[in-house]
């Protein structure tokens, strides 16, 4: 649950406080930046898409009741609305093999390996069907509890483990037909 | 592999992922491990897969990005903000002005006014100006029914959600969202919902 600076913030939002908007898009820019970066693999989408999202969530603020947190009420809106993005057909991003080199950086060599292995990992991914990749995504890398993805993903605890167990395996099996080379 | 061995690799998942498991389901696990080469494999990939995982660098992106972005979401919401009519800007305050000398008999005769022009209105109009039954879809009802069974559905609601009718959602989209929103339609909503919205006696 929010401390009691975000929900007087929340409350000052609500009645459209530009500098408590402010405050709570710093709060939570880059969480929710990244979030979508990793399911768009694109920066530019993702920086849109982050605007739409925050300006949904003001938009909608009146209607935030306070039953779940802020936060993961911020991740069911970004997570919806890139849904809804990627729906809408193919992106072009993350069309490299999966054993490309992600972004080349000029660092040691075991930290390009590092690199490489991640960007493996993160290739297969993006493979995944949205809604996987969604729930990965989550789970695994921003570190949601499967109480607060039920809440984002309006599933049940169960339905969203096991469809967190399927996309692991799955994401398994996508590393397993194309290895890194 | 055995037909236990799917339960297992759900263990070894949320173990790696830190979550504790149970003491019975840990032992379980652990005399299962000794004697399924296969679920050791996939406990051996798991670990691997979370550890390039937590390896991954983002993009380093300056404060300058991000603060160009909170530029353009205050901006953003400035522009979407509904339009408020400064209404003393085009009626100056009768009691301040010229008006105020009339009262006794601009006032009385604009209610009259007003109370004919409404007594006609509510007389003529036989259906309400705002949603009619036929044109308003039930929120809870399509959560209800279409979120379990469709990904595509979960992002269509939560855009529903912003309007009270269906007309006013279509009248809100421009063409490209159309066309994206009709084949989620037709491809998530089941055909009983769409023809009782449509007939409407939904
Ligand atoms: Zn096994």
């Amino acid at each position: 649950m929010e401390d009691s600076q975000e929900i007087r913030l929340i409350d000052l939002a609500k009645n459209g406080d530009r500098d408590a908007i402010s405050r709570l898009v710093t709060r939570y820019e880059r969480e929710i930046f990244y979030f979508i970066y990793r399911m768009t693999r694109d920066v530019e989408d993702a920086k849109d898409l982050t605007q739409e999202v925050f300006i949904k969530v003001f938009r909608k603020l009146g209607g935030f009741k306070g039953n779940s947190s802020f936060r993961t009420w911020l991740y069911r809106i970004a997570t919806n609305h890139t849904l809804n993005f990627l729906s809408r057909g193919p992106q072009l991003g993350m069309k490299a093999p999966l054993s490309a080199l992600s972004d080349p950086s000029p660092s040691v060599s075991e930290t390009m390996e590092k690199n490489e292995r991640s960007g493996h990992v993160a290739r297969a991914v993006h493979r995944l069907p949205r809604q996987q990749k969604a729930i990965v995504i989550l789970r695994a890398y921003e570190g949601l509890t499967y109480r607060e993805i039920a809440e984002v993903l309006g599933c049940s605890v169960g339905n969203c483990k096991a469809a967190y167990h399927n996309a692991v395996i799955k994401l398994r099996e996508i590393l397993k037909n194309e290895p890194l080379m | 592999m055995n037909p236990s061995c799917k339960n297992f690799q759900a263990l070894i998942i949320d173990l790696q992922q830190g979550d504790p498991l149970p003491p019975k389901d840990r032992e379980a696990l652990e005399r299962h491990l000794a004697t399924c080469p296969d679920c050791r494999a996939f406990q051996q990939d798991i670990i691997q897969m979370f550890k390039e995982m937590g390896d991954e660098t983002l993009p380093y992106l300056p404060d300058e990005f991000f603060q160009d972005m909170r530029e353009k979401i205050l901006h953003g919401l400035h522009e979407s903000a509904p339009r408020r009519i400064h209404w003393a800007r085009h009626f100056p305050n009768p009691f301040q002005s010229g008006w105020f000398s009339w009262r006794k008999i601009f006032v009385p005769v604009l209610t009259g006014i007003c109370g004919v022009l409404l007594g006609f209105f509510l007389a003529t109009t036989r259906t309400p100006s705002h949603p009619t039954p036929k044109s308003i879809v039930t929120i809870s009802k399509i959560q209800e029914t279409v979120v379990q069974k469709s990904p595509n559905a979960l992002a269509l609601v939560e855009t529903l959600e912003d309007y009270i009718t269906i007309d006013e959602f279509l009248d809100s989209l421009d063409d490209r969202d159309i066309q994206a929103l009709l084949g989620e339609l037709s491809r998530d909503l089941p055909e009983s919902l769409l023809s009782e919205t449509e007939n409407g006696t939904g």
